[in-house]
């Protein structure tokens, strides 16, 4: 049943991708300081926003599914969150690669990545949470409060996090990145083509997500 | 009102008979306390440095271990299904609910402080005031989220494996901010640093008993 919409979304995304790809590598000029592996950049900043967006995406499925108890919501919250989970470790494994040469450090505790850190922590949470919730409803229902309650954590975690700084000498301002005009291009196209790849991987993981849901139907009345 | 005071009461009144959770929760946490003292060694300034981020680890794992047992109680003779049959607000059952498991988190700071004053540093003993306000509020949002999230985990297949999983990386605010607090009263940092701490602490707090008066409704119905 794949639909023309979703080939037409598939080779768009992977288009895009190929673009990036170019910006990224070719057409970016390297950066002074840090050198190549500033190009990183052009892949971790998306997948971040994106990797945000899809759990911002998880959330208000958790509000629709509650407000109206329609079973779509609930397959729309487990693809964005399941989604959001791989991009953040994406995220979290890029930052790392970054910042090992140019900070001289795998990880600091500064207050974004702290926040990135458990963001992905709490969405793990909720992945293992779907699959101890056992039977349809009742999962639904608990996924869709712990994606709302998730959610809503995330500025507080930055807010207090910003404590951890204050406590502690600041040793690198991170992201104070001025950003050369083929360089914003390279992050742009950068940006259009995971979001592509996430709709596309999202529409996938959603139609997969309501299938289970009618083999589950039809499981049940055979018993 | 009336009926979530009787909530509280009744929860209350079961741990005074049996004490049970109270006695496990201060009994792995003071089993915790002498693993960090051993663990951190003879050091009396490493020792000193480490106490407040010693206590709030052994409080809040010790506390969801609690957390888990309170709501396993609900679960056993089906208690929280009587709850749900009388005409009280689902929002009342979660307030009666937190301000039990409150009460019982309190009992457990006051005696992982005590401990930690003889075993880490005198310093909790002369502050006490001091840090009542910053662990007590941290409480309260850590039972908030704990309550909410800890009638979740109780009605899965995990259950108490859950509940840290889902509570611990929420309640991290909360715990960042009393500890905030917690520091600027041994270090003496004078009372605008404290507080600046403390508003947004008691500001995280209200957001989560909000969430809970919200969502439990959800999550407990059938």
């Amino acid at each position: 049943m794949v639909r023309s919409a979703d080939v037409a979304l598939a080779s768009g995304s992977c288009v895009a991708m190929l673009l990036a790809l170019y910006g990224a590598f070719v057409f970016a000029p390297t950066e002074r300081v840090m050198g190549d592996v500033q190009r990183i950049f052009y892949v971790h900043l998306p997948l971040a926003w994106i990797g945000f967006v899809a759990f911002g995406h998880a959330c208000w499925a958790g509000i629709q599914y509650l407000r109206t108890g329609r079973r779509e919501w609930d397959a729309v919250g487990a693809a964005a969150a399941e989604i959001g989970v791989l991009f953040s470790t994406l995220v979290i494994v890029t930052g790392s690669l970054w910042a090992r040469p140019v900070w001289g450090t795998w990880w600091t505790w500064d207050p974004q990545l702290v926040t990135y850190l458990i963001l992905w922590l709490i969405y793990v949470g909720y992945l293992v949470l779907r699959s101890a919730a056992g039977d349809d409803p009742r999962r639904a229902r608990f996924a869709a409060v712990f994606a709302i309650v998730g959610f809503v954590d995330v500025p507080l975690v930055w807010l207090s996090a910003r404590y951890l700084r204050a406590l502690s000498p600041v040793i690198f301002t991170s992201r104070s990145i001025g950003l050369a005009p083929p360089m914003a291009w390279a992050l742009g196209a950068g940006l259009v083509a995971w979001s592509l790849f996430y709709w596309a991987l999202f529409r996938t993981r959603l139609r997969l997500g309501v299938l289970e849901a009618e083999v589950a139907a039809l499981a049940g009345e055979g018993d | 009102m009336r009926a979530l005071l009787a909530l509280i009461w009744k929860d209350l009144v079961i741990e005074a008979r049996t004490r049970e959770i109270v006695t496990a929760m201060s009994l792995v946490a003071f089993l915790a306390l002498v693993i960090f003292s051993l663990a951190l060694g003879p050091s009396a300034h490493l020792v000193a440095a480490a106490a407040p981020a010693a206590v709030w680890v052994t409080v809040s794992f010790a506390a969801t271990l609690g957390l888990a047992r309170a709501h396993a109680l609900e679960q056993e003779g089906q208690a929280l299904r009587g709850l749900l049959m009388t005409p009280v607000g689902r929002h009342i059952l979660y307030l009666g609910k937190c301000g039990a498991n409150l009460a019982m988190m309190l009992v457990l700071q006051l005696v992982v402080a005590g401990a930690a004053a003889v075993l880490f540093t005198g310093a909790f003993a002369r502050h006490w005031a001091g840090l009542a306000l910053p662990l007590a509020l941290g409480a309260v949002g850590f039972t908030a989220a704990g309550t909410l999230l800890g009638a979740i985990a109780a009605e899965t297949r995990l259950r108490e494996v859950l509940l840290p999983i889902l509570l611990l990386p929420v309640v991290v605010p909360v715990i960042i901010l009393s500890l905030a607090g917690v520091n600027a009263v041994l270090e003496e940092r004078g009372l605008p640093e404290l507080l600046r701490s403390l508003k947004l602490l008691g500001a995280v707090d209200i957001i989560f008993v909000m969430l809970g008066v919200w969502l439990f409704a959800y999550v407990v119905e059938d």
